[in-house]
């Protein structure tokens, strides 16, 4: 958690993982049908996001003393 | 390497140079107008070529994108250049990046080929393979040559300056052995994609089993052979950055010596006459304010004037007369310089210890090889060897900076026979 909000990569990561997962709940409920390259897809799709946003987050401010 | 300003736009127009990115014009990254500019193609047009391509090809252009945002500069909105987002891939953040455009861009493939829009796992994925190994070589080569593009000579106090700011967060540089790894993936996955491209066309023939062989034995000694060599790499980038850190603060120690303790010994010597004492109070904070703001402390000519400036200096301060000869003289470069301060120091220990017993003399010759400097005085004399372990003048200021540089100082001195210190290094130039 930064000081001013929520940290960018747990937010992107966490969204990320949440939408993996209702994804494979709908598959599950046979509401939708994804195939093993699609769940791969999204799978990179997740990890990637989360990856970038820390990637593009800004540096942690120093805790001098 | 975030604060290098180019500009890329004069008078309003951008000029044809290296492909940028152009973030106020574009629509996701900014690339496509950043290419419209470089080739002088309205970028609607291109955007729509970019669409059919990205179906055409199956999804290789919109990976090709996504690398291309993240190894491409742009230009901000007043058209100076930022970085790559991926220059520089030593840091956490840059692998984070890497990693993830890359995984972005293997998760867009795979939905092209789920969709059915695709060429063959035969072509795609060597291309894949060759595509990251040639950006992972591409970001390597460019992140040197803009680290070595931004990283100006400082002065000794401003660079410690520098590193005391940024401490133990500023990134390190890479090292020779973490580059060689990273160079020798970026090729493994070029020749990788290679083999298996002849290999998915039933190229290879024969040699498909000893390539395969192969393969998996590189495969697997670069995995053992990797934390190894990174921990090697991160030892000698630490011994590197600690000796540097080790120098400046010799550095800085000798001048302090030399500048603010001296003064300090004459003010107590002085303490009688308090105008002489504000003077020199006066005149040290000056040159201290100076030299943190890294001005340079020469008289603006060569090392001939610098050390007659130095002489002239010292002779107002103790009121000793001091002879200065030089035979040739040569540019203040930082050998120069650690000449200059040194001989001040050989002429100021001098100055305080002999200047009753006569002039002292200081004797400077330069030719295109070498720089000799004598000090000679004839007072009292003294034995180098007894001098207490806490005196850091002749020990620090005087032999500790001439080898510091490369240099000697030899001192010739008995008690009763007056001394000599002689100051020698090889020219930059001659080495």
């Amino acid at each position: 958690m930064s000081a001013g909000g929520a940290d960018r990569t747990s937010l992107v990561g966490g969204i990320a993982v949440l939408l993996l997962g209702a994804l494979l709940c709908l598959d599950q409920l046979d509401a939708i049908s994804i195939s093993a390259g699609l769940a791969a897809a999204a799978i990179c799709a997740a990890a990637g996001s989360a990856l970038v946003a820390s990637g593009l987050s800004p540096e942690p401010e120093r805790e001098d003393g | 390497m975030a604060s290098a300003a180019e500009p890329l736009r004069e008078g309003g127009a951008t000029r044809r140079g290296p492909l940028r990115r152009d973030p106020g014009r574009g629509i996701v990254g900014g690339l496509i107008a950043g290419l419209g500019n470089r080739v002088g193609i309205e970028v609607a047009l291109l955007r729509v070529l970019f669409v059919v391509g990205v179906v055409l090809s199956g999804g290789l252009l919109l990976a090709a994108y996504a690398i291309g945002w993240a190894i491409v500069p742009s230009v901000d909105v007043r058209g100076r250049l930022v970085p790559a987002r991926l220059s520089g891939w030593a840091g956490r953040r840059g692998l984070h990046l890497g990693f993830g455009v890359g995984l972005l861009a293997l998760a867009a493939l795979l939905v092209f080929r789920e969709l059915g829009l695709w060429w063959s796992d035969a072509l795609v994925w060597p291309l894949v393979l060759a595509a990251a190994g040639a950006a992972l070589l591409w970001g390597q080569s460019r992140s040197r040559v803009e680290g070595r593009a931004a990283a100006p000579e400082l002065p000794p106090r401003a660079a410690l300056t520098r590193q005391v700011e940024v401490g133990a967060h500023e990134p390190q540089e890479p090292s020779p052995f973490l580059e060689l790894y990273r160079g020798g993936f970026g090729i493994a996955l070029v020749v990788g994609a290679g083999l298996l491209f002849l290999s998915q066309n039933d190229a290879l023939g024969g040699a498909r089993d000893a390539a395969f062989t192969a393969i998996v034995a590189i495969f697997a000694l670069a995995l053992i052979l990797a934390p190894f060599i990174w921990r090697l790499g991160r030892n000698l980038a630490s011994e590197r950055t600690a000796r540097i850190r080790s120098e400046e603060r010799a550095e800085v120690a000798a001048h302090l010596h030399d500048s603010v303790l001296q003064t300090l010994t004459l003010m107590q010597k002085r303490a009688g006459d308090p105008r002489e004492v504000a003077a020199l109070a006066r005149r040290q904070e000056r040159e201290l304010r100076g030299w943190l703001a890294g001005d340079r402390d020469d008289s603006g000519g060569g090392l001939a004037s610098a050390l007659t400036a130095a002489a002239e200096e010292i002779e107002d301060a103790h009121r000793v007369k001091i002879e200065v000869v030089s035979v040739g003289d040569c540019d203040l470069g930082p050998d120069a310089l650690a000449v200059v301060g040194a001989a001040r120091e050989a002429l100021t220990n001098a100055a305080k210890f002999a200047g009753e017993g006569g002039p002292i003399s200081l004797y400077a010759e330069v030719d295109e090889r070498r720089i000799e400097v004598y000090v000679r005085d004839r007072g009292p004399g003294f034995d180098p060897d007894a001098a207490p372990a806490d005196r850091r003048g002749v020990r620090e200021s005087i032999v500790g900076r001439m080898r510091r540089h490369g240099g000697d100082a030899t001192i010739a001195s008995a008690p009763g026979a007056g001394s000599e210190i002689a100051l020698t290094i090889d020219r930059e130039s001659a080495r």
